[in-house]
């Protein structure tokens, strides 16, 4: 346990996660925003732990981290759990109650060796977490794939590991009156390398399968063929997503049968889903329902997408786009806030 | 080889049962049949089934009991009932040492065996193979992000949920036969840290704090629908009825991007 | 020998070395075709067998009436003049020799003179035939048939044959010109030509030339008949007479599939029925996936049964819609379904199954239906409507069968909602099983699952025995199909909505208060017209609602498949087009502005063909008959 002077050091810890662009995963601060909440409930600090260098520390202090620490050492360099974990141990803030990981494999890993290395619980697939009138956590956990939840309470004073999903919990700007960064450096020569990664692999939005992409635009009937096509592979560009089709398209010739979503084709769950000239009929719902974010692009009112779509816009692609594809332009150079 | 592959049954995904809240338990629905195996359990099997030379395939407690009939359809040569609760860790870890465990798969439960053993452990596995110095695998950290990673020996797997399972004909079931199946005790003592509540239907969180209202109203069970990774039927917000110019309609489609974090800082 | 008396001595001017030597040759001919034979039936053997024996008299009235060989008009003269004309020259060859080894003198006077006619004008119209197909065969002939070398020789050889044999005769003839002789008239007429160039001892070694040319020529066609299409002679009598189980009904396999396909997988009959093939390509012809330009070809499926090693490429076993188009045409009554469903059950076995397949199939089997649906949502498409559901213990003499599609499919509702309000406002009494339903079995076992569709089968059959029930009606000729032919006896009465709503219209209970004025067309379902003969009911049931028809082409049991059956619905085969568009352009081309169909899958793959036509085209709706019925109810 780490001996700081402060000795109201942080209830409650997260593991602070870049994505490989270098930007703090949306997980990350949604992860935050819980934490900071229950340590306010609690009476105490939130802090985070950045293993590694990191540029963007410090953005930490606007989504309700009052401390950080900061592991650097070669061993961590590229992600080993075991050594994760490890770290995580060592530098854990003595009053430190709740540790929030995110339930990813990485985060679940740490959690496993971390519940055994602390004796502490670790529970998984976290919704909620509360504070009784009594001062006892009490952590509602989802059961059976997220349909129904349990709520638990600590019978002893043992550290909470708790993992959440991506979307559970809510970012929340807060701006940290005192925000300070602690780097410490530890030996890791006691961690055994049990395993090792080798290589990590990006996806190309362009390469990639389509069921893995975190994005994708989509172009139907709407496109009238290739000229339309090309507007949905413009705007994909410009928003990092892969393209896909729905089968007339793919039949008409104007995607090849990989990208084809629908019934008899792929069935995708990207966070991102941009329906352009799509109608929205059965079979192609069947691939694309579970999207977390359905946003169509279809003048006609009626079509049946709408009823299905988080952002209805009643438009055609062909003017839509290239307008969409200038406001991101002059977004990136900084001209549209 | 010896792989160790743990098989459960889990609620049928596409089912909305009740709580019967004096069992604390869940019902289904006239017609329906609850629990269905996991596929990723027989997904573990086939994929073992490349490369090693025993399976066995085990079950913690009776009620999984069905799902290793399709172990031993998918292709284990084993399979045992094992009567011991999830919380026997170094129980079940010192019998897998004595069994010569190679590679365990399995669930959550693996994770904290791994842990207790020593072993290597490793989350959302795809593709599995035997290399010179251990196991190669790679390792899906979601939104198609992927480590090409390694692992000593023994070690524990837990596969990644997204993957499918091959389809195992009721011929191929039908010919297992009930006796291959056999059930073993592990003793084991365990002190519950944790107060369990009821089983309740999950309910949406109430939002708190500030600065987080949507650039669009949502309705709850869009949000609820969100939370569970089911968008399903969502009534969009009726559009108001003015007809929107294409360049409002283009800021909608950019700050409710940016709203929700799915453009990167860079615009790009 | 008498001059005046009409015969001929036998072997007349064959010099005894000769003979000798045709009857040596011959020997090893036909210990050569025997052997072929008996390998072959070796192979034949290794397959399981099938329940029933062989029918001769199928045999024989197929002969006769060559029914299905008269379908293309020019096939069946041609066939009809080389068969016909073969028999009677075998025959006439089979008396000669009796009366030569037997002497038994009885081919003389007027038997002589008609045996002469007969023989004469059956050699004709074989030469006729013969050429006829020649003909069909040139390069610009017939598309379909193969242009095979040993095709061509065959019938050249054959011809080669029937004319040496009648230059034979001619030959003979000319010796002396017998009066009698002109009762052979080609014979005659070619002896009349021979004699300007040759006569006297010229004559009698011509024709032992002519005779030997002709003994090798037979000979040679012999030989061949194993390694030509000749064999069908031989083999396509075995198929012929063991046509198995009925149009669309499928064959059950002998055991359980557990593994691969191998020569064992399949019936005898199956591989009697590879080697009966006659490759005309008939069976091709007619194939919707195959015009859709999808991988599969189902002459090529049962030629690849020939092959020591099979293989067949698994995009073709996954292209068939099991329309029974192919095996409805097949001359000789080859089962192609039935090869393509072994090599769909071998595969289930080995789980190779695209996703959307294995989803279906485990959807089918831990929830009862191919949607992916809770089986407790069966009665959503009743929502606002007034339907029974059947009771625990409670008797039922007419049961609705709504079936997966009429329950989870929107298009499939349509029918299902339109259904129960003509039931309704009919007021007949009726309950549906509501929950207690399960998939027919359909989808499940045309996409290889036998073992679980033997399970719903029998599930679906205890409640029809527990509720006592008298009559099935249903809208989806697939369950009607099947249950009406392929589950296991007893069953209630089976009827199907079309042939339902038929009864009601003439028997006066069911009144229609107006009539549709667009021009309609009806869409045959394969397993309504094709596979259960009934085109008349829905006809029927169109004059009552509609004032003007017209017929689509291809129609009735010809009909052209939508492109839904045989697991369509969750496969996904790329071809140049699709199969559904290939039938929406048949709407198209008959310029109506309703296609009217029988079918749940029919109806929802007819809609899917209409957006998928070009712009401008498919201004029409498509609407099954219930629908179309309840448009012109009325007021209850």
């Amino acid at each position: 346990m780490l001996d700081n002077q402060n000795k109201k050091g942080p209830i409650v810890q997260i593991l602070a996660c870049p994505e490989p662009s270098g930007q703090w995963s949306k997980h990350t601060l949604e992860l935050l925003g819980d934490a900071w909440v229950l340590s306010e409930r609690l009476g105490g600090q939130t802090g985070a732990w950045v293993l590694g260098s990191c540029d963007g520390i410090d953005e930490l202090r606007h989504f309700g981290c009052d401390l950080v620490l900061n592991v650097q050492s070669p061993r961590l360099e590229s992600w080993s759990s075991e050594a994760v974990a490890f770290a995580l141990k060592q530098t854990l803030p003595n009053n430190c109650r709740v540790i929030l990981l995110p339930a990813d494999a990485h985060g679940e890993e740490v959690a496993a060796l971390l519940s055994q290395a602390l004796r502490g619980y670790w529970i998984p697939d976290v919704l909620i977490i509360s504070v009784t009138r009594t001062g006892s956590l009490e952590v509602t956990a989802m059961v059976h794939g997220g349909k129904f939840s349990r709520s638990l309470r600590a019978n002893a004073e043992v550290p909470f590991i708790l993992t959440m999903k991506e979307g559970v919990a809510e970012v929340r700007k807060k701006k940290g009156p005192d925000f300070r960064i602690e780097t410490i450096e530890i030996d890791f020569f006691s961690v055994p390398r049990l395993t090792e990664v080798k290589n990590f692999m990006a996806p190309d939005p362009k390469t990639i399968d389509i069921t893995d992409a975190p994005r994708i635009v989509a172009g139907g009937k709407g496109t009238a063929g290739e000229a339309g096509m090309k507007l949905v592979a413009q705007l994909a560009e410009k928003l990092g997503a892969s393209v896909a089709a729905s089968r007339l398209a793919v039949d008409l010739g104007w995607a090849p049968a990989e990208r084809q979503v629908g019934q008899t084709g792929r069935t995708v769950r990207p966070r991102l889903y941009v329906a352009c000239g799509i109608s929205g009929a059965s079979h192609h719902v069947a691939g694309m329902r579970e999207s977390e974010h359905i946003v169509a692009i279809n003048p006609d009112a009626r079509a049946p997408i709408h009823d299905i779509s988080h952002l209805t816009l009643a438009a055609d692609l062909h003017q839509l786009i290239p307008t969409i594809c200038g406001l991101l332009e002059r977004r990136a150079a900084g001209d549209w806030v | 080889m010896k792989v160790f592959v743990q098989m459960w049954c889990e609620l049928d995904p596409v089912l909305s049962p009740r709580v019967d809240r004096q069992k604390d338990a869940l019902v289904a629905e006239k017609g329906d049949t609850l629990f269905r195996v996991s596929p990723i359990a027989r997904r573990a099997v086939a994929d073992a089934a490349l490369f090693a030379q025993e399976i066995v395939a085990f079950c913690l407690g009776d009620e999984h009991r069905t799902s290793l009939r399709h172990a031993l359809a998918g292709g284990a040569h084993e399979a045992i009932v094992l009567q011991c609760s999830e919380e026997c860790i170094s129980e079940f870890a010192h019998w897998l040492t004595d069994e010569s465990m190679d590679i365990l798969i399995g669930d959550r439960m693996v994770g904290l065996v791994a842990a207790q053993a020593g072993w290597a452990h490793l989350a959302g596995v795809e593709k599995l193979s035997i290399g010179c110095r251990g196991l190669n695998a790679i390792r899906n950290l979601e939104r198609g992000n992927r480590e090409q990673v390694t692992a000593t020996l023994p070690a524990a797997l837990r596969l990644h949920g997204g993957l499918r399972a091959p389809y195992i004909s009721k011929a191929r079931l039908a010919a297992v036969s009930e006796d291959r199946i056999r059930t073993q005790v592990l003793a084991g003592s365990f002190q519950p840290l944790i107060e369990t509540g009821p089983l309740q239907p999950t309910r949406p969180r109430t939002k708190l704090g500030s600065n987080t209202a949507p650039a669009r109203p949502i309705s709850g069970k869009s949000r609820l629908d969100a939370l569970m990774g089911m968008s399903g039927a969502v009534r969009a917000v009726k559009p108001e009825k003015r007809v929107k110019s294409t360049e409002e309609l283009a800021e909608e489609f950019v700050r409710y991007l940016a709203h929700h974090r799915l453009l990167d800082n860079k615009g790009e | 020998m008498d001059f005046l008396l009409p015969q001929r001595e036998i072997l007349w001017n064959v010099p005894s070395a000769v003979l000798t030597a045709f009857y040596i040759s011959f020997a090893f001919v036909f210990l050569w075709v025997g052997f072929w034979f008996w390998k072959r039936s070796r192979r034949w053997n290794v397959g399981s067998s099938a329940p029933s024996g062989p029918s001769l008299g199928k045999l024989a009235k197929y002969l006769l009436t060559h029914e299905r060989i008269r379908r293309d008009r020019y096939a069946g003269w041609m066939h009809l003049l080389i068969f016909w004309g073969f028999v009677i020259l075998f025959i006439a060859t089979i008396l000669v020799a009796i009366q030569h080894y037997f002497h038994i003198i009885f081919l003389t006077g007027a038997t002589y003179l008609v045996f002469s006619l007969v023989s004469d004008l059956g050699g004709l119209a074989f030469c006729v035939g013969i050429a006829m197909a020649l003909w069909r065969r040139r390069r610009d002939g017939l598309s379909r048939l193969q242009r095979l070398t040993s095709t061509k020789a065959m019938l050249w050889l054959l011809l080669v044959v029937a004319v040496s044999g009648f230059l034979v005769e001619a030959a003979r003839i000319s010796k002396d010109f017998p009066w009698f002789e002109t009762w052979s008239p080609v014979g005659y007429f070619l002896a009349k030509v021979l004699a300007l160039g040759v006569s006297g001892e010229k004559t009698l070694s011509l024709h032992v030339f002519l005779w030997v040319t002709h003994a090798v020529a037979v000979g040679a066609l012999f030989v061949v008949v194993p390694v030509t299409l000749l064999r069908h002679v031989m083999v396509a009598g075995l198929s012929v007479a063991n046509p198995g189980q009925k149009l669309g009904v499928l064959n059950e396999p002998s055991a359980p599939v557990l593994q691969g396909v191998t020569l064992e997988s399949f019936r005898k009959r199956d591989l009697i029925q590879a080697d009966a093939c006659l490759t005309c390509g008939l069976c091709t012809e007619v194939c919707p996936a195959e015009a859709a330009g999808k991988p599969l070809s189902p002459r090529a499926v049962v030629l690849g049964l020939r092959e020591d090693v099979i293989t067949v490429p698994e995009d073709a076993i996954w292209s068939c819609t099991t329309c029974n188009a192919c095996d409805a045409a097949c001359p000789v009554h080859i089962n192609i379904v039935d090869k393509i469903l072994t090599f769909r059950r071998a595969m289930v076995a080995q789980a190779k199954l695209s996703d959307t397949v294995s989803e279906a199939l485990e959807s089918t089997a831990e929830r009862f239906n191919p949607f992916s649906r809770p089986n407790s949502q069966r009665m959503e498409w009743a929502t606002g409507l007034s339907v029974s559901v059947a009771k625990e213990d409670e008797k039922v003499e007419l049961l609705y069968w709504v079936g997966c599609a009429g329950a989870f499919d929107p298009g499939g509702r349509s029918v299902s909602q339109a259904m129960v309000r003509i039931l309704n406002q009919m007021k007949i009494p009726y309950r549906v099983l509501g929950r207690e339903e399960r998939c027919t079995g359909d989808p499940v076992r045309r996409l290889g699952e036998e073992t679980l569709w033997k399970e719903l089968s029998q599930y679906n059959q205890d409640q029809f025995v527990k509720h006592g029930v008298k009559t099935i009606l249903t809208h989806c000729p697939h369950c009607f199909h099947s249950f009406k032919n392929e589950y296991s006896k007893p069953m209630p009465n089976v009827v199907h909505h079309s042939q339902w709503l038929k009864e009601k219209l003439n028997d006066g209970t069911l009144k229609l208060r107006s009539k549709a004025s667009e021009k309609l067309t009806f869409h045959d379902p394969c397993y309504l017209a094709r596979a259960n003969e009934e085109a008349e009911a829905p006809r029927a049931v169109l004059r009552s609602a509609s004032q003007d028809q017209v017929e689509m082409s291809p129609s009735r049991q010809n009909t052209f498949c939508c492109g839904g059956g045989g697991g369509q619905m969750w496969l996904d085969v790329r071809g140049k087009t699709r199969v559904e568009t290939i039938r929406a352009s048949h709407v198209e081309a008959s310029g109506a502005k309703t296609v009217a169909t029988g079918c749940p899958f029919c109806r929802v793959m007819l809609e899917a063909g209409r957006s998928s036509l070009p712009a401008g085209q498919g201004g029409w709706r498509v609407r099954d008959l219930a629908e179309l019925v309840v448009e012109n109810l009325g007021e209850g």
